[in-house]
């Protein structure tokens, strides 16, 4: 009985001790390192242009909570110039916090394509589109684009309350390659983007990266292309606006839009026999960086806080986690 | 000690080992505290707010009498979890909205409420109060 009862005092007490022993300064001073990197602009305050941060802060020279498009774009590891997790633990300066970010459009945009017919010498595509935001659908407006080589094709449309739309492409059959379509949708004001490559009369999309790695940063769009790749145009796509992108050697000017949106910049090309697409959005978001903190182990010791941001008028959600190594392992 | 009473101790041997070896495994699963909103809730029904009203979203549908698309709207930029209820006064303290705007009542062991004073610049540019509750 003994045994018994000890046995359920030890369990209960690691069962409820999570909750009982909610240390609120703790949360406290995780908050407030969080507000600090979202409203300061750190050091060198233009560390989003070039080098690393010496202060970790993401913040713009604008309102709060308006954070610096190249900040937020070199945070991504996918990103040529990104600053690793070690490089922003340092700058942040707090040695016994960790830390992982994530920052994310605010509702989810998914393409498909439904079908395709050939008619003489050209191609219809039927695509649909499905808005929502954790199940819930959105009715909203919808900008179209397709890439293909040297062509660009635009469209409008919107969802119904469903969430759901269609559009429709027509493309040559000579301008065979891979494509890609861009979707920018305007719910409110809050707009977020959905991207599918697809194959036009050829081979199914080569994975993201296979031959050409985009990196925005500064207004400027970086093309580190694989051997044999040779680029045919490059173009940058917004809520409102398509350009094609002037070159400047190996890199491609992004213009500076006032259109509150993403830009999406697409890069077509060819590669032997191949005509290829990559594309990246400028801010580069999604993007998740930082600690590891999904292990079961660490996922219970946990301080996670979520804000709305902007980066050039765009709204985003912006998720920054917290854990103190040295005070639970 | 006779036969019944063995049976009896073995029995409660089992029954303890059985209960000690539950709560251990239990004690042992991953645990999510989830504080994502513990973040004082207020600051982020205020930053929602200040938002909607920075791009003109807000004023548009509060005008309009848009209630669908504005809890529509609160339901993208608050996070998922999070229990809200908007109320709309305007400039003498009346109730404008005619529909609940919320996503399903306040829920959680905490709620907090924030109040915004809104100037719609249309018209007249009449104003509003905006009491948005927010719980988790």
């Amino acid at each position: 009985m003994v045994l018994l009862t000890v046995g359920a005092m030890y369990g209960v007490n690691m069962v409820a001790e999570p909750f009982l022993d909610y240390d609120s300064d703790v949360q406290t001073r995780y908050y407030q390192i969080g507000r600090y990197i979202l409203l300061a602009q750190g050091a060198p305050s233009n560390w989003g242009v070039g080098g690393a941060p010496t202060d970790l802060g993401l913040a713009s020279e604008g309102d709060n909570y308006e954070l610096d498009i190249d900040k937020i774009s070199r945070l991504n590891p996918l990103n040529d110039y990104s600053v690793n997790y070690t490089a922003l633990w340092e700058s942040l300066d707090v040695d016994d916090v960790s830390f992982r970010i994530s920052v994310e459009t605010l509702f989810d945009v998914s393409l498909s394509l439904d079908d395709s017919q050939v008619q003489g010498e050209q191609t219809v595509y039927n695509f649909s589109v499905t808005v929502m935001r954790e199940g819930r659908a959105l009715a909203a407006d919808v900008s179209y684009y397709v890439a293909v080589r040297d062509t660009t094709q635009l469209s409008s449309g919107t969802t119904d309350g469903d969430g759901a739309g269609t559009v429709q492409f027509t493309l040559p059959n000579s301008k065979n390659g891979s494509a890609v379509l861009v979707a920018l949708v305007d719910f409110e004001g809050l707009v977020s983007y959905g991207v599918l490559p697809f194959a036009h009369n050829s081979g199914a999309p080569k994975p993201a990266g296979t031959y050409a790695v985009l990196s925005p940063m500064n207004y400027t769009l970086t093309v580190d292309l694989t051997p044999g790749a040779n680029v045919i145009n490059a173009a940058t796509f917004s809520r409102d606006y398509a350009f094609n992108l002037t070159a400047d050697g190996s890199d491609y000017m992004i213009p500076r839009l006032l259109d509150p949106s993403p830009m999406i910049n697409v890069v077509t090309g060819s590669n032997a026999s191949d005509y290829w697409v990559e594309w990246v959005a400028y801010p580069q978001v999604p993007l998740e960086t930082g600690a590891d903190m999904s292990a079961d182990y660490v996922v219970s010791d946990v301080s996670s806080a979520s804000y709305i941001v902007s980066v050039k008028g765009v709204s985003y959600r912006f998720i920054i986690e917290f854990r103190s190594p040295e005070q639970h392992d | 000690m006779t036969r019944r009473g063995v049976i009896h101790t073995i029995d409660a041997l089992l029954a303890a080992a059985i209960l000690t070896t539950a709560l251990l495994y239990a004690s042992q699963i991953p645990r999510d505290r989830d504080y994502t909103h513990d973040e004082a809730l207020s600051v982020l029904g205020m930053q929602t707010l200040v938002k909607m009203d920075g791009n003109g979203t807000l004023g548009r549908l509060v005008n309009t009498r848009s209630w669908d698309d504005l809890e529509n709207v609160m339901r993208v930029m608050l996070p998922t979890g999070v229990s809200f209820n908007v109320t709309v006064f305007d400039d003498q303290g009346n109730l404008v909205n005619d529909e609940v705007i919320s996503n399903g009542g306040l829920r959680g062991r905490t709620v907090e409420s924030v109040e915004y004073g809104l100037v719609v610049e249309e018209g007249s540019c009449p104003m509003y109060r905006i009491r948005l509750q927010v719980g988790v």
